[in-house]
């Protein structure tokens, strides 16, 4: 796969504030882009410096090993942008919407008109073409805010927190397209604090925090990165503290957690089931159930900054 | 493409519509109502053409002294030295010998009033042709009426003070005013204005100004770090200049038609004369459009808030800036010119107040181009600030 965006030393103040901290990444042709971070953590800052939205202090970035400028309309032509709000016009319908966002890309009368329809048809909008944004449902407009950003093809696209305040159902129907789009060949960056949707959809995940680069790889290697593999949780009761602190003492356990009634375990790699519960078993202890967990993104994030990735 | 797009946005924009378009026409619909053809005065008024038929024989003071406040009001002279404010003379008098030749005259057209005088009854009716027109009523009506009411005072005159006969004609004669709308001084040194145009002339240029918010939503419409739709357009390939001349001519283009027809409504419904001079309409609604979008492009790039709350700022300040000119009380230009002057020479709704009155009602240009002047010039700075600003493609913050 071929590198279609570079970002090296990326570094964005707001006075005293630094936004993004000498940031590096690369986008792959054809790849679908996680960037994944709290709130406040500069993965917008970091789509918009590379949009050439923003000034930037420092800092340079490339696509298609171009330099990116508000005046690089050759590279400015193969972006689709789905930003964080709705970004409609209230007083034209979804079909005069979609259209006028794709004439800004698209001047053939012809080709524009099909490629209107087929964004509809890719959202799903096509009973509310003649509907004004302010009759549709929050899921529907931000179906609507998504044609409008895909609607001339193009071979990256952003999307910029796309699914804040969706309800599940409309979360699917988008993140469902967003993995058609990129077997229709696009490249896309998608920047979110929801670590399930992008452990659901991305290829490679950047994990950001207060504008630095925590981690980077797939999930796997993400969950890989941090000592815990796993949670182990054993239902029994009347487990006495002496046998607690012998089951912390053994290796590769990183916590030990017992509420009276469960036992958590924060387990490394190795068979710590099996020797958790053969102490267990010669205590005499009556085990209920045993569950096992695996990390989550959100523990790599834990684990690598020492707070939760989401807080809401 | 994008000119259409922002042609339509505008024009279902119902805010901008109802308060550029509706309100306007709304306000001059209450002024009509109010004043009741307001405009009769300097500009459209004839003479009235009357006759005066004795329907009795005999000797009779009343319709002798009815006959000679009809002579008086035919006179020029006299009416120019009396205190109505006219220069002219209020009824032309054309001589009839019957009552059937006057009414023959009036379907002719030859003639829009006949009085109808009994000197024994000490009565005055009125025959007016079909269709005609407001003023023709009024002068009948204002005639008569203050006729009756002051005939009692003349006889009492004549008996009681026969020396003071001549000052109570006049007095007569002064009292029939209705027909001319009060004047009064609002601010300009050489002329006087009609009150009830200016509140018309006034409530165009409120119209002209409520363009502010079609500048706001030009540069809310295409800068990155005011809207998401800004931002969308920004990070297109289009050239920023295209989609913001797009913007900008959509609206002006609008904004234009919206004055132009406000200004026929004005005239055709509610007769308020425009005078002939054309192309310096043309030129006024031109200018004055572009001066409000102008303001509005920088108001909008330099002010805080939503555009929904930029929206609102611009209407209190057009608001604000209509009052002082004179919107609703109509001697304020001339309290301000009085004790702040400076109101009125720095208030643009004043500004463009004058320079319609002016345009209209003098036989000089010369104030009305100065007012031009004042308001090019602005716009001029207000559209170089705004393009500077305009011109940048990349943001310090979003």
């Amino acid at each position: 796969m071929s590198e279609i965006i570079k970002v090296d030393g990326l570094v964005k103040r707001y006075k005293e504030l630094i936004a993004v901290d000498n940031f590096s990444m690369t986008v792959n042709e054809g790849e679908i882009l996680g960037l994944l971070g709290p709130n406040g953590s500069g993965k917008s800052t970091t789509i918009n410096c590379i949009l050439s939205l923003l000034e930037y202090d420092k800092g340079t970035i490339t696509i298609h090993g171009k330099e990116m400028s508000p005046k690089a309309y050759d590279l400015k032509s193969e972006i689709g942008v789905v930003p964080q709000e709705v970004s409609v016009f209230e007083e034209l319908t979804v079909y005069e919407n979609i259209d006028f966002f794709c004439g800004l890309y698209i001047t053939d009368k012809n080709e524009r008109k099909k490629r209107v329809q087929e964004a509809i048809d890719f959202v799903e909008l096509n009973d509310f073409k003649k509907f004004r944004p302010k009759k549709l449902s929050g899921g529907l407009k931000r179906r609507l805010n998504i044609a409008c950003g895909i609607a001339h093809k193009p071979k990256i696209i952003f999307f910029d927190e796309p699914t804040v305040a969706v309800d599940p159902q409309s979360r699917n129907k988008i993140l469902e397209g967003i993995e058609k789009l990129r077997k229709d060949g696009a490249t896309i960056i998608y920047t979110s604090h929801y670590m399930e949707e992008v452990e659901q959809i991305a290829d490679r995940i950047i994990i950001i925090d207060k504008g630095q680069l925590i981690a980077e790889g797939t999930v796997d290697e993400l969950k890989s990165m941090i000592k815990k593999s796993e949670i182990i949780r054993i239902e029994a009761k009347g487990i006495s503290e002496e046998d607690v602190e012998k089951i912390r003492k053994l290796d590769n356990i990183f916590g030990v957690d017992y509420d009276g009634k469960m036992l958590k375990i924060e387990a490394g790699n190795g068979n710590n089931v099996v020797k958790v519960i053969s102490i267990l078993q010669d205590k005499g202890y009556r085990i209920k159930n045993i569950y096992s967990e695996q990390p989550t993104l959100n523990d790599v994030f834990l684990e690598m900054t020492g707070k939760e990735l989401r807080d809401d | 493409m994008m000119f259409t797009y922002y042609l339509r946005k505008t024009l279902r924009d119902k805010a901008y519509i109802f308060w550029s378009l509706a309100f306007p026409i709304l306000l001059m619909t209450c002024f009509n109502v109010t004043f009741m053809g307001p405009a009769k005065g300097e500009i459209d008024f004839k003479p009235v053409k009357s006759t005066m038929i004795r329907i009795d024989s005999g000797e009779s003071a009343f319709a002798e002294e009815f006959e000679g406040v009809l002579t008086n009001l035919a006179d020029a002279e006299e009416v120019r030295k009396s205190s109505m404010g006219y220069d002219h003379a209020v009824i032309e008098l054309i001589e009839t010998t019957s009552q059937e030749e006057a009414e023959k005259k009036i379907l002719d057209k030859d003639l829009e009033v006949l009085f109808l005088v009994n000197g024994k009854e000490e009565t005055v009716s009125v025959k007016v042709g079909d269709g005609a027109n407001m003023t023709t009523l009024m002068v009948a009506r204002s005639i008569t009426e203050s006729y009756k009411r002051n005939y009692t005072i003349m006889k009492d005159a004549a008996m009681t003070a026969p020396d003071k006969m001549e000052a109570v004609m006049k007095s007569i004669t002064e009292s029939i005013s209705v027909m001319k709308p009060k004047s009064t001084y609002l601010g300009d040194n050489e002329h006087s204005a009609n009150v009830y145009l200016w509140y018309f002339y006034s409530t165009i240029v409120m119209g002209m100004f409520f363009n502010v918010t079609a500048g706001i939503h030009t540069v809310f419409d295409i800068q990155g770090n005011l809207s998401g739709y800004g931002m969308r357009t920004s990070v297109s390939p289009k050239k920023k200049w295209k989609i913001l001349l797009s913007a900008f001519m959509a609206r002006y283009a609008l904004s234009c038609a919206i004055t132009f027809f406000a200004l026929t409504v004005m005239n055709r419904f509610f007769d308020v004369p425009l005078g002939n001079r054309f192309p310096h309409i043309i030129l006024f609604v031109l200018v004055g459009n572009l001066f409000a979008m102008s303001l509005g492009c920088m108001f909008g790039l330099f002010t805080k808030g939503d555009e929904n709350q930029r929206d609102n700022k611009a209407t209190a300040l057009i608001m604000i800036s209509v009052f002082l000119s004179g919107e609703m009380i109509v001697q304020l230009p001339g309290l301000l010119e009085k004790f702040c002057p400076i109101v009125n020479r720095i208030n643009p709704a004043t500004i463009m107040n004058f320079a319609f009155f002016r345009l209209v009602n003098y036989p000089t240009l010369n104030g009305f181009w100065m007012n031009m002047i004042k308001i090019s010039l602005a716009t001029v700075v207000f559209m170089m600030i705004s393009i500077l600003k305009l011109r940048r493609e990349k943001y310090a913050a979003l």
